[in-house]
């Protein structure tokens, strides 16, 4: 398995289990009622610091276990793959994109509006990292 | 059209240049391990810059790497 490889397998997991919680919080909190902006705001950054300390520590881990593959340079394979995958992700950030739009005209708070966004782009990303994950496993078409 | 797939000889040409591994192939050509090994399995098809540096490497003509197989 190469560094790279590595990456995606933690970015999808980080993704699922830190963003996965998020949502599932949203979801909870708009059942609840109805949240402002701030909610928002005071959400996202510890977020965002738990993919960052994630991120930092696992690369850093996997780096020290083998030194010498330690390099996010990708070759041909490796390209092809980021390629493959991030057109059809495309689709998928489209298609959630629109979506998004969607709900917030059925109903509309600018809570609901950005999460709805969100989603569709972490859920892209998650599709690429799966993708790019299956590429490696399988071969690239 | 006949369905064909491109099959290579790079393990057996990796065998008789002194048992090269499959990392020092990669490194030769600019790739890693991993892509070698699927290049071997036929996971991945290389580019033809590639394909022509993995012929340089032992010395053969392109058609002594890679060569049509019918399915």
């Amino acid at each position: 398995m190469t560094f790279n490889e590595k990456s995606r397998w933690i970015a999808l997991l980080a993704n699922l289990l830190v963003w996965g919680w998020y949502f599932v919080t949203v979801a909870r909190v708009l059942a609840a009622g109805a949240p402002d902006v701030r909610w928002l705001m005071a959400m996202t950054v510890p977020v965002i610091i738990a993919l960052t300390i994630i991120h930092i520590v696992a690369h850093v881990v996997v780096a020290i276990l083998k030194p010498s593959e330690a390099t996010s340079d990708m070759d041909e394979r490796e390209r092809a793959i980021a390629r493959n995958a991030g057109a059809t992700a495309y689709h998928v950030l489209a298609f959630g994109i629109v979506v998004a739009i969607g709900t917030t005209l059925f109903y509309w708070s600018a809570f609901v509006a950005v999460n709805a966004v969100l989603f569709a782009f972490i859920f892209a990303e998650t599709i690429r990292y799966g993708l790019e994950i299956v590429a490696y496993r399988r071969g690239v078409a | 059209m006949t369905k064909r797939r491109l099959t290579n000889n790079i393990r057996v040409l990796r065998f008789h240049a002194g048992e090269m591994t499959q990392a020092a192939l990669g490194e030769k050509i600019g790739v890693t391990r991993q892509t070698v090994a699927a290049i071997e399995q036929g996971k991945y098809s290389p580019t033809l810059e590639t394909a022509f540096r993995i012929a340089d490497v032992f010395g053969v003509g392109l058609d002594d790497v890679f060569r049509w197989a019918e399915e």
